[in-house]
């Protein structure tokens, strides 16, 4: 077996003065050049492990736990021996690219400042080295786009050009924050392709965060299903679309898969599979309280893939699946519930 | 129910530099009833369209008729009867939503314009409308004196609805209903849109990049680029057998699952 590039155990993230915990003991780890897909809703605590890999969490958050990066461990270092392992050994690219980019100084510097953070170039080899990053990444025009301000560059130019600064220094691990959401179809399509091509060339592992499992499927071979700051499942993309052991990963399953349902039919959502034993705030209410019986874990089952539920509540029984023993009290799908 | 002929719309004077063509001659007929869709990326014009069927916007050149009246280049004033029938849902229900006001206030907000109050399709009994509209997006009555803060993505898409609703309007336009909201609830909305576009028999006119959510909720498509119709027909024919290379384009850009 490989040495692991990165092992995440029992990591742990609070916010504030009261210590609000939003990830309760997350582990996890991915071997050099694996690409790991992270899914979850908006909440699950997805962008704050990514955040807490890189140490770029704000000031009020206390971490605790273990982050180690070849072995050698993250948390607790100080920031400036994290900012020499920033955009050297890991980097990161987040959704907007219009606020990833400094609207006051042109694209090519912001690439080169990566570059001479890291390595001691002179400044027309930089030059030299971001033009070539430029082209690599599909810019048709390096010199002028190096030479423009991000406002000038439309939506996929712009996350083309973090990308290259995501990628210049070759680092071992790339962290994407929903890259492709603030973007096009046509030209997601195009930054997919071209991600898939960069990540393989610079040989570097990543860590794919999406809420879209269309694209984690595409990119990823791994998938992590993050819900309320757990990894409640933890597979390959093949299981968690095809045999997916937790009821949430079931109900996002079903609930993307638009293609899968006759036009203008009920779509599957999530609480058809999978009941949030407390409505803790905000929650969305479906109608109808459902009454799920409370267990901890997964039903193994049919209701599995794409399958609309049938009407009968026969989906999964209790069992001790997959499921970490979450704190609270967890329930199998409901019978659907009929809106209006 | 809609007849655009020939619509244009062009900001800034023509010939000058920041001079854009949003719409470049685009005619379209809308029946009653029907779901349609307007696929296209971004500045594609297709909001600017949706803006100008709404009337929030004039077309530079070219008529919009609705229900046989002619509603471009008329003053606000005679524009009650569009303003009763034509409700609209944008994007972000965190930004379409008054945050100092309470949801029960928003929903009716609508009931209470001076173009709407008066006449005699717009429900006039507030507080029972105000029920009837929340039971049908599925929101506690109780709810009603809450802060739009107090609720999740989801539940906020749903009052933005339950007040497009308010006033009994017979066409629906949708602004990209769904893209801000997570997966997770992003079914919900769908279903409950067309569960409400069937109950009140409502013509519902959708705006969204997401090709899948169209063909979902939409009988016709419309495809648009730089301004213009590149191609236009029921959602099938056009998914199943697209003419213009640029659906061709789109529609192989979905991601699908693959493994």
């Amino acid at each position: 077996m490989t040495e692991p590039l990165l092992v995440v155990e029992g990591l742990r993230v609070a916010f504030g003065r009261s210590r609000t915990e939003v990830l309760h003991g997350i582990s996890f780890s991915m071997g050099p050049r694996e690409r790991v897909g992270v899914i979850g809703e908006s909440g699950s605590g997805k962008s704050v492990t990514a955040l807490a890999i890189m140490g770029l969490l704000a000031e009020n958050a206390t971490v605790s736990g273990s982050v180690r990066l070849h072995g050698r461990e993250l948390v607790g270092l100080r920031d400036r021996e994290l900012a020499a392992l920033r955009g050297d050994q890991m980097s990161m690219v987040f959704q907007e690219p219009m606020t990833a980019l400094d609207p006051t100084m042109t694209v090519g510097r912001q690439v080169a400042e990566v570059l001479l953070l890291h390595q001691d170039l002179p400044r027309a080899a930089a030059r030299q080295r971001v033009l070539e990053m430029l082209g690599e990444v599909g810019l048709a025009d390096p010199v002028r786009v190096a030479d423009s301000y991000p406002h000038a560059l439309s939506g996929g130019q712009r996350q083309r050009c973090v990308l290259a600064m995501a990628l210049i220094n070759r680092p071992d691990l790339v962290i994407c924050d929903e890259p492709t959401t603030a973007l096009d179809v046509t030209v997601q399509a195009r930054v997919l392709t071209l991600l898939d091509r960069e990540l393989d060339a610079a040989e570097a592992a990543c860590l794919f965060i999406s809420h879209d499992l269309a694209i984690v499927s595409q990119v990823c071979s791994r998938v992590l299903v993050m819900l309320d700051g757990e990894i409640v499942e933890d597979g390959s993309v093949a299981d968690i679309f095809n045999a997916p052991q937790h009821a949430y990963t079931r109900g996002l399953v079903a609930t993307a898969r638009l293609d899968q349902v006759e036009p203008g039919q009920r779509l599957p959502t999530v609480e058809d599979f999978y009941d949030r034993g407390s409505p803790s705030t905000g929650s969305p209410s479906t109608g109808s309280s459902s009454t799920g019986s409370p267990s901890t874990g997964s039903g193994t089952g049919a209701g599995g893939l794409g399958g609309r539920p049938t009407g009968s509540s026969s989906r999964g029984s209790p069992s001790t699946g997959a499921g970490t023993g979450s704190g609270t009290g967890t329930g199998l799908g409901s019978g659907p519930t009929v809106v209006s | 129910m809609y007849e655009i002929s020939h619509v244009t719309r062009r900001y800034g004077r023509e010939g000058t530099s920041g001079s854009v063509l949003a719409v470049d001659d685009v005619s379209l007929l809308v029946t009653a009833g029907q779901r349609v869709g307007i696929v296209g990326e971004s500045g594609s014009g297709k909001s600017t369209l949706i803006r100008m069927m709404a009337a929030l916007d004039q077309p530079t050149a070219g008529e919009i008729w609705f229900k046989g009246e002619l509603v471009s280049g008329r003053p606000e004033r005679q524009l009650g009867g569009l303003r009763a029938a034509v409700q609209l849902v944008f994007q972000d229900p965190r930004s379409s939503l008054n945050p100092r006001m309470k949801v029960g206030d928003i929903i009716t907000e609508p009931l209470r314009s001076s173009l709407l109050k008066n006449r005699p399709e717009v429900p006039s009994d507030h507080r029972a409308r105000l029920q009837e509209v929340m039971a049908a997006v599925d929101l506690p009555y109780a709810m009603a004196s809450r802060y739009p803060h107090e609720f999740s993505g989801g539940q906020r898409q749903r009052i933005a609805i339950a007040r497009a609703l308010a006033p009994q309007p017979q066409v629906l336009i949708a602004d990209e209903p769904v893209s801000a909201l997570d997966v997770s609830v992003r079914a919900q909305v769908l279903n409950l849109l067309n569960d409400l576009v069937a109950a009140y028999g409502l013509t519902l006119v959708m705006v969204s990049h997401d090709l899948q959510v169209i063909r979902h909720v939409c009988d016709h498509v419309v495809v648009m680029r730089r301004g213009r119709i590149e191609e236009a027909g029921p959602t099938e024919q056009v998914y199943g057998d697209p003419q213009a290379a640029y659906t061709k384009e789109l529609l192989a850009a979905v991601p699908t699952i693959r493994f």
